[in-house]
């Protein structure tokens, strides 16, 4: 009895050693591939962060209002964050195949399927970033052209703008990573047709007295255009 | 098309083949009248007699030409330049030669595009003297013409801006910021910096040609602005002359006006930097003629709706204008917003300093210029406002008095506009 135990203590402790002898050499494979991945991202990071500031980068992303963006959600600058996101996929990556080495079957199988997940969520990200751009762009165009227009809610239309822009990236964005892409397709339509729908039914029933002094004050500027200025020729 | 860098111009220089052969059949020319125009079919007639008459009478031993460049017009103006020339429809000829040239740049080309293709016309025929007439302008004279180009021709100026007479609330932005601002910062009085109508010597023309950075951003909303500011900045010899009356023009579009000179003003501070910001003592501008005069007849101004459109455009572009501005020039504006019509003033003070900061801010590109200039329009609003009352019944005099005291601020403020200039200050961040 006594032999049997000690008998199965030592396969015990024979099947220990044997599966750390197997595992220890992928365990430090993968210590090894992720210090050498972290050091890889490390060096691009740099190498790239020197990229950005000759080409003025983070003058196009102040000029595109991307900046102030970033600032308003205390995000680090357009140069530093982009930076930061390359180091990361690399590393991450470094990680994924590190991980891999250690022959987990199931876990290979997700490992894979992430890894062919990063260049689609890379590209969402890419969508959204550019989405939240123009955004910020088209609003501002929207609000500086409603407000020099003398437009009575010029911040409305700047935000409906800056909403369809917004959702339009996020709709494209979850798309490009295969999440809801039929809920965002039908969200999309209703959003977008209620939009329609509403201002068109603001127009007929609350604008209908703006529309017609609009009209009214068209065709009474034809008529009254000798010696009625609103505005003096600034040069 | 055709490139003729081997003429001298610049390389990017590209004129049509047509009008390149048209140049050459005239050969060298003493004086060149520039016409460009677009979609002018009602005013081109009178500009194009204008210059015919005054090439005829006053340089009757000289070559001439008149170049008109069209920007892809689409009202035959084009045509109705050549019905109106009396040279075309009667043949008279001067005692050696007038000829005419006429081309069309297309209509991306605009202002730009014509009054390079002038340049180079004036370049290429060796032209002594030559002037630029827009085809839009109402009134002009004959005399207009030769004003513009005697002193190029006899005094050997190289650049000559007009003055006229003009009703005294038309022109705010050339009276509140360009003229007051080019004063300061270049040492040189011109009253008139975008006008449509100068005279300029074949030299600059060539100096311009050949040395500009014609690929940059804003030369192409004011090239006008650009070579009078070019001249001064370059020691070229610059004067201005009396014209006559400048009847007074459609407002057109408020907007689009002021984005294009506004940003033309600014991009040519950035190209000049080097010699304004070290600084120049004033220096006389000589005037031929009368100084300009200043008419009073009545206009209808919905001042009110200026007011509202500065009080709605300051709340409205509350977070662009704190982006630009320094934050204490910002509330400035908003406690001037808040205040009743009749209590509004916008003081000098606080409008060279609001002006200064936006050109810093251009500089900088601390938003996307064609926005940052967008947003100056509800403060030229809410000036022009405080313009019309405060000199609601002032007298020529009185105006001017009030125009030297901005010319002075202008410059009192000068290094504080420098060092902005130089630094990203605050609100600018």
């Amino acid at each position: 009895m006594k032999e049997m135990i000690i008998h199965a203590f030592q396969q015990a402790h024979d099947n220990f050693t044997r599966m750390l002898a197997e595992f220890l050499p992928h365990f430090l494979l993968m210590v090894v591939v992720i210090l050498i991945g972290w050091l890889i991202a490390f060096l691009l990071k740099i190498i790239l962060r020197g990229i950005l500031r000759v080409t003025k980068v983070e003058k196009m992303s102040e000029e595109a209002g991307a900046s102030r963006l970033l600032r308003r959600a205390e995000l680090p600058s357009m140069t530093e964050l982009l930076c930061r996101a390359v180091f990361w996929v690399i590393w991450l990556g470094f990680i994924i195949v590190g991980v891999s080495f250690l022959g987990i079957g199931s876990l290979q199988q997700q490992i894979a399927e992430l890894i062919a997940l990063l260049p689609q969520i890379f590209v969402a990200l890419l969508i959204l970033f550019v989405g939240l751009l123009a955004a910020n762009f088209f609003s501002r165009a929207a609000l500086l052209a409603g407000v020099n227009a003398g437009l009575s809610s010029p911040t409305v239309v700047s935000g409906v703008v800056r909403t369809v822009i917004v959702f339009l990236a996020l709709s494209m964005a979850l798309e490009q990573v295969g999440l809801g892409k039929q809920t965002m397709e039908i969200a999309f339509s209703i959003v977008f047709g209620g939009l329609a729908l509403g201002l068109a039914i603001a127009f007929g029933l609350g604008g209908r007295h703006l529309a017609a002094r609009v009209l009214e004050k068209h065709f009474l500027r034809e008529k009254e255009k000798v010696g009625h200025d609103d505005e003096l020729s600034p040069l | 098309m055709a490139v003729i860098g081997e003429q001298g111009l610049s390389d990017e220089t590209l004129l049509s083949d047509d009008f390149i052969r048209q140049l050459v059949s005239v050969g060298e020319v003493d004086v060149l009248v520039g016409i460009p125009s677009r979609n002018d079919r009602d005013t081109i007639g009178n500009v194009v007699r204008a210059a015919e008459e005054s090439l005829l009478r006053n340089f009757r031993r000289q070559r001439t030409v008149l170049v008109n460049v069209d920007a892809g017009s689409r009202d035959g103006t084009p045509q109705a330049a050549r019905e109106a020339s009396l040279l075309a429809s009667n043949g008279i000829e001067s005692l050696r030669t007038l000829r005419w040239v006429a081309t069309n740049a297309g209509s991306a080309a605009g202002g730009f595009g014509a009054l390079r293709a002038i340049l180079a016309a004036a370049d290429l025929l060796h032209a002594k003297a030559c002037a630029v007439v827009s085809a839009s302008v109402e009134g002009i004279a004959p005399g207009w013409i030769d004003s513009l180009l005697n002193p190029v021709f006899t005094e050997n100026y190289d650049f000559v801006a007009p003055l006229y007479t003009r009703h005294r609330f038309d022109g705010l932005l050339t009276r509140n910021l360009l003229y007051p601002m080019g004063r300061a910062l270049f040492g040189r009085s011109m009253r008139e910096m975008r006008a449509t109508e100068f005279g300029f010597s074949g030299r600059l023309a060539s100096d311009l040609l050949n040395n500009a950075d014609w690929d940059r951003e804003g030369l192409q909303s004011g090239p006008e602005t650009w070579m009078a500011i070019t001249a001064m900045a370059n020691s070229f010899e610059c004067c201005q002359t009396y014209l006559g009356p400048r009847p007074r023009s459609a407002s057109g579009a408020v907007v689009d006006v002021i984005r294009r000179t506004v940003s033309g003003f600014f991009s040519c501070l950035e190209s000049t930097e080097s010699y304004w910001l070290k600084g120049h003592d004033p220096e006389p501008l000589k005037t031929i003629g009368p100084d300009h005069q200043l008419t009073s007849e009545a206009v209808r101004v919905d001042r009110k709706k200026l007011f509202q459109l500065y009080g709605t455009g300051v709340a409205g572009l509350s977070d662009i204008l704190r982006s630009i501005l320094a934050p204490d020039t910002h509330a400035e504006l908003v406690r001037l917003a808040a205040l009743d019509e009749d209590a509004f003033r916008f003081s000098n003070s606080l409008w060279v300093r609001t002006i200064y900061e936006f050109a810093a801010a251009y500089h900088h590109s601390v938003i996307h210029r064609d926005h940052l200039v967008q947003a100056f329009v509800p403060i030229y609003r809410g000036r022009v406002h405080s313009f019309l009352t405060v000199h609601r019944s002032d007298d020529s005099e009185a105006m001017e008095a009030d125009l030297e005291d901005l010319c002075q601020e202008f410059g009192r403020q000068r290094d504080f506009f420098i060092e902005r200039w130089s630094t990203k200050g605050e609100g600018a961040s």
